[in-house]
């Protein structure tokens, strides 16, 4: 979006002291309770692996797992596999349906990754833990993807949703707390939704604990680590679990209230359900790689693609996403449509004049002249094609053949051709007033793209792409990927002191 | 009255870039008789369609089958006209999507969307990149050249591998990088990353022949010397100094904010200044009327003082500016808005006033460009961003005059950059710092009269 | 991330604080008086949480120690495998102090020991390339008489006859690739080009610039998720930021002598200094909420953000409301900010 339309918002929503809607529609499905699983990590200070994880499926009771000492490797990748066992369970056990995982915001997110890529590639554990930690890490993999990826509804962090949803009269750095957020959307007037967000933002809802509720737990760390008998490390265990089960507790609270707020929030855009499309395609596709994976022990990398082809068509199938998701949400809601003016990728205007012209020796097609507001941005040139907002099909192409601006520059003149003899999209008359043209969102280009570098890959691989010497040129000196073993905690009982 | 001794070792100057240029064409065309990779870096104006023509001469006198690929429509078309002129429209082949417009970009050209129906035999075949890049069926040809090459990602690059073994890509480095929308934290640690320019990792990934074209045809002397530090290769201006000039008949009082004295100013060096005082009261925001009403009363004053420009180089003798000929940039389209409310109704549509986007590939005999971080006093990293002031100060052939905020030295000075960019890649901000310290300390210089 | 005594992690956690909000007269005389602003905001009352991971810091020393036991065979075969040290490479000199597990007692010590390891690198003698927790001192500081450094790694190549630094930070935060906490990498590299300006400065001061170079780029050392295993990313470019240490130390000196205060000075003056709220105070700064309300009180645009603050300049929110009610645009800029209000509508907001 625009930073000065994102200012506007802001302004707005500061005006009227509560948050206002960014959107129209809500832009991603939500599941119904039995297809979605939630889940919240904590991790210890400094540790880049999870404490403790809690999780829920459909209405059943969440459960929670920790380990007393987050340091000891194995004991976290033991919980690790149980929490992947459940992911794994609850996407492979959809039947068809569109499964979703909610997690609170972007540590959550954050936490996936790790466990990605600690795990996707771990050669050295336990014969029966380690494929079910490679699994967790693969899945872990899949579903941080879905959360950069607007067209994906696999993995949703409810504070990058809720922030879409809605415009908060803050700064842009307090809008990473989730209790935040739900702080302000409670009802009431703007002082008392100011004064419930202050309070919120001093409880952490990241996966890092306080530090004075971390300093409140060295004892036990330190005690359950010395203890000498299977007692009293059960007792420091067991201490340990309380508090962290109470702040995971807090935080899937907030998280079940999150997701209820954004379901409330708006109707869903009926173009969401290319989203949920999508989203199957995705579950489907991972299936199929599970299957590559067995057959030829390659897997997808959580870091990078060091290929350059399998680089590039990952790559154009991201942009593909991106153009796809709002190829599907900007027809029916307007503020996506006021996003793209605001960028320029779109103008408003009134039609001046409609009718046929003869394009070459004989082809006739509709030209229209429309009269849009000449002072605001627009990245369009002539020769660019557009669609009219609303035309679902996304074919009812005009082309730009000419802009000029008036000499008081209030008035911009958009002269435009259709591409088809009988352009799709709504009906246009003369004095159709405040039609909205966008750039042409079409993911299709880029997935070709993507298809062209694949066939690319079999034509070197098959000894028909001429200039294939410059892709084994790219190709050589890959860096390796690292393969982290899942090694023992080493022993080192390094006495937890207080901070200098 | 034009100096004859500079006149002469000008046509020498100029003589021998023209023999570097043929020479750069006929080598780049030795170089692409086996199969290879060579990158050209170009600075602004330095005939980069020119050598690509040229080398497109080298093939049809070999008979051979030439491919360009192109970034825009518009860059094509642009691309087929001037091939038609040297080479003759009929060896011209503009390459369309299936849905394209079949009207030919000049007379006599062919106009084609599928392969197999282009003609055979020696032929220069014109489509964009994309329409390159999506086909599955391509007309032969013996050699690929990409133009404005800096704007072409590596993923839009490999599938053209398909249709040929050696590849010329010719761009300027140092213009705005296209705009990237899906994000990119997945590549930034590849060694393939397919976001950045093909000729970048091109460079970086395999032994590529580098050439630099030797000079810039457009800028002044004085102005090469400055824009230098923004490319890392050396290049110079095919004016020598003092062959280009702007004159204006005598002001009579000072106009706003020393406008008058930076007119005067550009009669001996192609960059002038304007400086706004810091308001009295209040602060300052990105739509600044004080600036946009000095970079407006600069045209006007311009014209009113009938600004003439002469171009030994260019056979250019007094040559009165019309409105068409001064353009102004600015970085941000509110500033544009706020330039043109301030311009006489008349000169509106005459005056091109557009952000440094819109200015690339264009010029002007004079330009007027509002700084990037004028009224800016805590700027962002798009701010400091050089690849659009770059653009901005490149665009002149005759005279170029900064407007901006007094402010501007000491908000530089005071700027502690944070290097936040991706694990290996270079710090573009401090870069990008550095570069606007050092072209504002030249103006500093350049008013005083160092 | 060798945090080895208060005046070390000092120096540059004051420098850092200034740097995060440079426009604050406050806060440059919170970094130039070194009173914290956690003092100055209990002083007034505010309730402070306080302190860092304690697991984080044991963290960081148990990194750092498996880094560097056994000559730092662990840290050498990373820089080894990433192309900073040749394969021969040998020796490591050790200078962290001995509560981080080395042999220093005091900065004196380390000091001493680091500039005759200097000497020994300047005379040809290449015994030790790895060095830790290296110890300088640069000259004339303006926050303290004079401000010490630790140096995380170092490690020393031979270019062209010469000996040459190589520095390095270390982080136990994980690599991620691509996806690696920007903010932490900025952190990180901020460090890193103090280290190069210091140590530049240090050798100067020795005298050993002719034979000593100081490289502008430098290393990494990071962690692997969820593991105790290093990840080192050579090839980074520290230059932009040992000139930001340069030209930011000299920017502080001269905000020092402008705001003419005495060492002596107290709370008070920090208390009585003017203030300048923005974004990144509500991340750094204890302050944040009483700066935050003076700014509501004037109608600032820095409460929703610098973005905002940039776009509205002088316009204050109070005009901001007027505008949005009607009244007249002043000026260009008014009337774009009522055109894009009026653009905004104002749908269900909860």
């Amino acid at each position: 979006m625009a930073a000065e339309r994102d200012t506007a918002l802001r302004l707005r929503a500061f005006l009227v002291g509560k948050p206002v809607a960014r959107l129209e529609y809500r832009p991603l499905p939500v599941v119904a309770p039995r297809d979605r699983m939630l889940a919240v990590f904590l991790r210890m200070g400094g540790e880049s692996s999870p404490w403790a994880i809690a999780w829920k499926r459909g209405k059943s009771k969440a459960e929670f797992r920790s380990v007393p000492e987050a340091r000891r490797r194995t004991d976290v990748a033991g919980k690790v596999a149980d929490f992947g066992d459940a992911l794994c369970g609850h996407f492979e056990s959809a039947d068809g349906a569109l499964r979703q995982l909610w997690i609170p915001g972007g540590t959550h997110a954050e936490m996936l990754h790790f466990i990605a890529l600690r795990f996707t590639k771990a050669k050295k554990a336990d014969a029966a833990l380690l494929p079910r930690l490679n699994r967790t890490g693969r899945r872990c993999t899949q579903l941080f993807d879905s959360t950069q990826n607007p067209n994906s509804a696999l993995c949703v962090d409810a504070t990058v949703r809720l922030k879409e949803m809605f415009a908060f009269p803050c700064e842009p750095i307090r809008e990473n707390h989730l209790g935040f957020l739900l702080a302000w959307l409670e009802n009431g007037p703007g002082s008392a939704r100011a004064k419930a967000a202050k309070a919120a933002e001093a409880l952490s809802v990241s996966t890092s604990l306080d530090p004075e509720i971390e300093r409140s737990m060295v004892s036990d760390v330190e005690g359950w680590n010395e203890a000498s008998s299977e007692a009293v490390r059960n007792r420091h265990a067991e201490r340990i679990h309380n508090v962290l089960e109470s702040e995971l507790r807090r935080r899937l609270e907030l998280l079940e209230t999150a997701i209820a707020v954004y379901d409330d929030a708006a109707s869903e855009n009926p173009g969401a359900q290319a989203i949920s499309s999508s989203s199957m395609q995705e579950m489907a596709r991972f299936d199929d790689s599970e299957d590559f994976v067995a057959q030829t022990g390659i897997v997808r990398s959580p870091e990078t693609d060091h290929s350059p082809t399998t680089a590039a068509m990952s790559y154009a199938h991201k942009d593909a996403d991106m153009i796809a998701a709002r190829a599907a949400l900007v027809p029916f809601d307007r503020s996506c449509q006021e996003d793209l003016i605001a960028e320029g990728s779109a103008f408003r205007g009134d039609v001046l004049s409609i009718g046929p012209v003869t394009i070459g020796v004989r082809t006739l097609r509709t030209q229209v002249v429309v009269a849009t507001d000449g002072g605001l941005p627009l990245r369009l040139r002539e020769s660019d094609s557009v669609v009219v907002a609303g035309d679902l099909s996304g074919k009812g192409v005009w082309k730009i053949t000419q802009i000029s601006d008036e000499s008081n520059r209030a008035i911009r003149s958009i002269t435009l051709i259709a591409q088809q003899a009988t352009p799709t999209g709504p009906a246009l008359k003369r004095g159709s007033a405040g039609i909205v043209f966008h750039e042409k969102l079409d993911a299709e280009l880029r997935r070709r793209l993507a298809k062209m570098v694949s066939n690319t890959k079999s034509m070197a691989a098959d000894g028909m792409a001429r200039g294939a010497w410059i892709l084994e040129k790219l190709a050589e000196r890959e860096a390796p990927d690292a393969a982290p073993d899942v090694e023992q905690f080493d022993g080192t009982k390094t006495k937890v002191g207080t901070d200098a | 009255m034009p100096n004859r001794t500079v006149s002469t070792d000008g046509a020498k100057h100029r003589d021998r870039l023209g023999a570097t240029m043929t020479k750069i064409a006929a080598d780049l065309w030795a170089t692409a008789k086996s199969p290879s990779v060579t990158v050209v870096s170009s600075p602004p104006g330095a005939g980069k369609t020119r050598t690509l023509i040229a080398v497109c001469q080298h093939a049809m006198k070999a008979r051979k089958r030439v491919g360009v690929a192109c970034q825009t429509n518009a860059q094509a078309d642009d691309v087929c006209r001037r091939l038609a002129i040297e080479i003759g429209a009929s060896r011209v082949c503009r390459y369309i999507s299936a849905t394209g417009d079949d009207t030919p970009p000049v007379a006599g050209c062919h106009v084609e969307s599928t392969a197999n129906n282009i003609l055979a035999g020696p032929l220069v075949v014109v489509g964009t990149t994309m329409k390159w890049a999506l086909i599955e069926n391509a007309p032969d040809v013996d050699l690929f050249l990409i133009d404005e090459a800096w704007q072409m990602a590596l993923a839009s690059f490999i599938p053209l591998l398909r249709f040929c073994d050696r590849f010329i890509l010719i761009g300027d480095p140092g213009q705005i990088p296209p705009v990237v929308s899906a994000p990119t934290e997945r590549w930034e640690t590849s060694t393939n990353p397919p976001h950045r320019a093909a000729p970048e990792v091109l460079r970086d990934r395999m032994d590529v022949t580098r050439v630099s074209l030797p000079a810039t045809w457009r800028l002044p002397h004085d102005t090469a010397n400055l824009i230098r530090d923004f490319y890392d290769f050396k290049f110079e201006s095919a004016a020598m100094e003092g062959e280009r000039s702007l004159r204006f008949v005598a002001a009579k009082s000072d106009t706003i904010a020393g406008v008058d004295k930076s007119l005067d100013q550009l009669t001996r060096h192609s960059i002038a200044r304007v400086l706004v005082p810091m308001p009295k009261a209040g602060g300052l925001a990105q739509a600044d009327p004080d600036v946009a009403a000095a970079a407006a009363a600069t045209v006007v004053r311009a014209l009113e003082r009938k600004a003439t420009a002469t171009a030994i180089d260019r056979d250019v003798a007094n040559k009165s500016l019309k409105p068409t000929d001064i353009g102004v940039a600015a970085s941000h389209r509110v500033m544009v808005q706020a330039v043109l409310s301030k311009l006489p109704s008349e000169l509106r549509t005459q005056v091109k006033v557009d952000t440094a986007e819109r200015w690339q590939g264009l010029e002007r005999e004079l330009m007027v460009v509002v700084h990037p971080l004028s009224s800016m006093e805590n700027p962002g990293d798009f701010d400091l961003e050089t690849g659009r002031l770059c653009v901005m100060v490149s665009r002149h052939q005759s005279g170029l005059v900064v407007v901006g905020r007094e402010h501007i030295g000491d908000t530089l000075d005071g700027i502690l950059p944070v290097a936040a960019q991706p694990i290996g890649q270079p710090d573009a901000v401090a870069r990008g710092l550095k570069r606007h310290r050092a072209f504002w300390k030249h103006l500093d210089e350049s008013e005083r009269g160092i | 991330m060798a945090e080895v005594d208060g005046s070390s992690q000092d120096t540059r956690r004051r420098f850092e604080q200034w740097a995060k909000n440079p426009r604050c007269a406050a806060n440059a005389a919170s970094a130039i008086l070194n009173i914290p602003m956690i003092k100055v905001a209990r002083a007034e009352g505010v309730a402070t949480k306080f302190g860092q991971s304690p697991f984080a810091l044991a963290r960081g020393q148990s990194f750092e120690r498996a880094m560097f036991k056994e000559d730092a065979a662990v840290l050498r075969e990373g820089l080894v495998a990433n192309g900073v040290l040749p394969a021969a490479s040998r020796g490591f000199a050790d200078f962290r102090f001995k509560r981080n597990g080395g042999p220093i007692t005091n900065i004196d010590d380390g000091l001493a020991a680091t500039t005759a390891w200097m000497k020994d690198l300047a005379a040809g003698r290449f015994e030790r390339t790895i060095a830790a927790g290296a110890t300088i001192r640069i000259p004339g500081g303006v926050m303290l008489p004079h401000a010490t450094l630790c140096i995380d790694a170092i490690a020393v190549v031979e270019r062209d006859g010469r000996p040459s630094i190589i520095v390095g930070e270390v982080k136990v935060y994980p690599d991620r690739g691509g996806y690696t906490d920007a903010t932490q990498l900025a952190t990180s590299r901020a460090q890193a080009g103090m280290y190069v300006h210091g140590l530049r400065l240090a050798i100067d001061e020795v005298k050993l610039g002719s034979k000593l170079a100081v490289e502008s780029t430098g290393f990494l050392v990071l962690s692997r998720s969820g593991s105790n295993r290093i990840s080192i990313r050579a090839n980074e470019d520290f230059s932009g930021q040992s000139e930001r240490a340069k030209t930011g130390l000299a920017t502080l000196s001269t905000v020092a002598q402008q705001l003419k205060l005495q060492t002596t000075a107290g709370l008070p003056v920090i208390q009585q200094a003017p203030v300048t709220y923005c974004e990144s105070c509500v991340s750094f700064c204890e302050r944040a909420d009483r700066c935050r309300s003076e700014a509501e009180r004037t109608g600032s645009g820095a409460l929703l953000g610098d973005e905002a603050q940039r776009f509205l300049g002088d316009v204050t929110l109070t005009r901001v409301a007027q505008l949005a009610g009607g009244a007249k645009p002043r000026d260009e800029h008014e009337r774009e900010i009522a055109r894009l209000l009026a653009a905004t509508e104002v749908r269900d907001g909860r």
